[in-house]
């Protein structure tokens, strides 16, 4: 791609971002690596829990060496304000002031009893957009509940839905609930800054993990109102695909995904076991026979890749154009050429880390520039913020820090 | 929200999802397919209403002219690959500079797999996922539904608002690609730089959540179905649990915890076994709806793992108008299928 333009897309939208851990931040990183001006807002009386979670720089615990924390932050600003001070509420509203969006996962009526409501942020800043990012939602009978990713995977039908057929429901052990709601969260940021381009006004947009996670589920959704099983859609296996699950290769814990689509990619698998009479075999010449001899299917499949290297047998059934592909590990995705040469690692330099890799958005525009920058230290930009672009000047700024309210 | 937006969608499977959520949203979207174009699975339902459908032969010259006509009136085109046939495929910029086209790919146009054939179960065992998900003596499981497809069509959504942002400020469109392989790469977060801080793989773990050395359960048994509760770094959540545990006599060793000076992410696997094990007896006692309500009264991030049929029918998503009707003409039912992306608080 060609960028001429050496702007992100997002350049000089503020951003007060008071979002932690997981589910508010990753978000807030891909409008700041999108070239918006991010702020985030954290407190050392209660640190993000990103910045204690490993790994660490050197395996050691320092909040500002968390490689987690900094692949969630890259590119923002951090001040430190201690909220349960007045007066850091009162710089909390001047940021409000300053910010066309602010972003937020507090428990729900935290920010109400702080008073700092959206009635309240409007009225500071009638354009400012407000988003709530919750387990549940801001409404609704279930909106007080607090919870984390395992509490949506939960509540979505998700965590049922997982696991193998007829085995107790399973989660994973990352938080995909942290991973879909931010997308859902960024989308919700931009739809309301379009809009408000129309309208001149800003709004509060309330997303839910939970129903992001359902609205990814539309399709299972639609077909067990339709009338299929629970357990038919759980597992590797599909309704509409037959076979579609991973397969022994060789070496400890090596699997390849294999699918056929149709019959003709059936039968190209067939020819590439040296077994072209098995597209013609009753048990699997169609999809209904495959789905009614699955089990058989597998076997003889496995019985085939069991002892191939499982990227070299993904790349001999592409080539034949058969949807394959190794299972890979966290050493092969990173250093994966397909993402290596797409950018998808970018290096930043940070005070703490050092010279590293994070990724960045999974998009290239022709114009528009991606860039990912390092993620705050702890306070690192508290003069800047507070003292250059909100006004404080330096002698009020280093009472605020010696009274706590900076902490 | 995105009203005045026209969307012009030409689609097949990858992308679907982009023009459903840009639907969502308000946006006038119009899919193009071709004439006699199979609509009649589910999935097809689930990812493309709420769009205008527009049959059109492609690669002749009726159907050539019909999409440039449609082209003068759209903010974005969504591009599926292969790329338009014929004249329609050169690059839109110079005849449509105000455009949008957001290209969705499974790879970036640099990737060596760039054009390979994969399906969302190809992509997700690429994306490092499955390879943690499932028991640890088990295979590797994908997760429910097609995630990657989904997260790539999310991302579309993106890029596209992203683009029309900067539209706005400069009066230009421009083309995006978005990768399918990186935007589920993405979601498996932590493995990747596991690797590259520790040199440490991760593994099918169960049900356990892990942080750092050790990992937590999520998902237990209760009398009549499963629950999920953990062991996390909130003081506040893992005291309201002891309280309800010893108001009946059942918090043994975890009694004397000072959740307040606990990182429980630091404590081996050892301690967190000795600590979970009066909780399974404890949630093992009870039911669902019993272990629903002392977590109404006590936050004790607790929650009742819910089938998608208890999902559909309960209260607190309908109260947030999630569900929408859609006509399913192929079978004659009418679904309840996701609606809005979120709620707009008045």
């Amino acid at each position: 791609m060609n960028n001429t333009n050496p702007k992100g897309a997002l350049s000089g939208l503020r951003i007060a971002d008071f979002s932690w851990v997981g589910a508010g931040p990753r978000a807030t990183k891909d409008l700041a690596d999108n070239g918006a001006i991010v702020v985030k807002i954290e407190s050392r009386r209660r640190l993000d829990l990103g910045r204690l979670s490993p790994p660490f720089k050197d395996g050691k615990r320092h909040p500002d060496g968390s490689a987690f924390f900094a692949q969630t932050n890259t590119g923002k600003l951090g001040v430190t304000i201690n909220l349960g001070d007045p007066r850091g509420v009162e710089l909390a509203k001047k940021l409000i002031v300053w910010a066309d969006v602010v972003v937020e996962n507090f428990s729900k009526g935290y920010l109400d009893r702080l008073g700092l409501s959206f009635a309240v942020m409007r009225a500071l800043n009638p354009r400012v957009i407000l988003v709530s990012v919750s387990v549940a939602g801001r409404s609704g009978p279930l909106s007080a509940m607090r919870g984390y990713g395992n509490s949506a995977a939960a509540l979505s039908g998700q965590a049922a839905l997982a696991g193998q057929p007829h085995q107790a429901p399973h989660m994973p052990p990352f938080a995909y609930g942290d991973v879909v709601a931010p997308l859902f969260a960024t989308v919700a940021v931009l739809a309301a800054l379009e809009q408000r381009r129309k309208t001149g006004v800003g709004q509060h947009i309330d997303v839910s993990q939970v129903e992001s996670l359902m609205h990814t589920l539309a399709g299972t959704f639609a077909r067990l109102q339709a009338g299929a099983g629970l357990e038919e859609l759980r597992g590797n296996r599909s309704v509409v695909a037959s076979p579609h699950n991973v397969f022994p290769c060789r070496g400890p814990d090596q699997w390849c995904a294999i699918a056929a689509e149709t019959d003709a990619q059936f039968a190209a698998l067939c020819q590439a076991m040296r077994q072209p009479g098995l597209a013609h075999d009753p048990r699997f010449a169609t999809l209904a026979a495959r789905k009614a001899n699955e089990t058989d299917l597998e076997a003889l499949i496995a019985a085939w890749t069991r002892g191939q290297d499982k990227h070299l047998l993904g790349q001999a059934l592409r080539a034949l154009g058969i949807p394959a592909a190794p299972v890979q590990d966290g050493r092969e995705v990173f250093t994966d050429p397909n993402l290596i040469l797409a950018g998808h690692y970018q290096r930043i330099n940070h005070a703490v880390l050092g010279a590293c890799d994070m990724p960045a958005p999974p998009m290239q525009f022709s114009r528009s520039a991606i860039e990912v920058g390092p993620p705050p230290c702890l306070g690192e930009h508290n003069a800047l913020v507070f003292g250059e672009w909100l006004g404080i000047d330096a002698a009020e700024l280093e009472r605020l820090a010696a009274e706590g309210v900076l902490a | 929200m995105l009203e005045h937006v026209r969307v012009l969608e030409l689609t097949s499977g990858l992308g679907d999802y982009s023009g459903r959520i840009l639907a969502q949203l308000g946006a006038r979207v119009t899919k193009v397919m071709p004439p006699g174009a199979d609509r009649s699975s589910l999935d097809w339902l689930a990812v493309n209403h709420g769009k205008q459908l527009r049959e059109l032969a492609l690669g002749t010259p009726v159907g050539d002219a019909a999409l440039l006509e449609m082209l003068h009136d759209a903010d974005i085109l969504l591009l599926g690959v292969p790329p338009l046939p014929g004249a329609l495929g050169a690059d839109f910029s110079a005849r449509f500079p105000a455009l949008i086209v957001v290209e969705l790919a499974a790879f970036a146009k640099q990737s060596p797999m760039a054009g390979e054939p994969v399906n969302d179960l190809a992509l997700m065992a690429l994306s490092g996922i499955m390879n943690i998900v499932g028991e640890p003596d088990g295979p590797p499981l994908k997760l429910p539904g097609d995630q990657a497809y989904a997260l790539a069509g999310i991302q579309g959504v993106i890029a596209a608002l992203l683009a029309l942002n900067d539209r706005a400020s400069s009066g230009q469109g421009q083309r995006v690609r978005v990768s399918a392989y990186q935007s589920a790469v993405l979601a498996g977060y932590r493995d990747p730089i596991v690797w590259e801080w520790t040199g440490r793989l991760g593994r099918r773990t169960g049900n356990r959540l892990v942080r750092g050395q050790s990992g937590v359960r999520q998902v237990w048994a209760c009398k009549d179905g499963y629950v999920t509760w953990s062991m996390v770094d909130n003081p506040g959540l893992m005291k309201g649990t002891v309280a309800l545990m010893a108001r009946e006599g059942a918090a043994g060793v975890l009694a004397g915890v000072d959740w307040e000076h606990t990182l429980v992410a630091d404590l081996p696997q050892t301690q967190i076994d000795a600590w979970e094990a009066p909780v399974e007896a404890f949630l093992l006692a009870h039911t669902t709806t019993e272990l629903v309500a002392m977590a109404a009264e006590v936050p004790i991030g607790l929650s009742v793992i819910a089938t998608p049929a208890m999902a559909r029918v309960e209260p607190h998503w309908a109260e947030r108008g999630f569900w929408r009707q859609v006509h399913d003409p192929v079978r004659g039912l009418d679904l309840q299928l996701p609606g809005p992306l979120f709620v707009v608080q008045s």
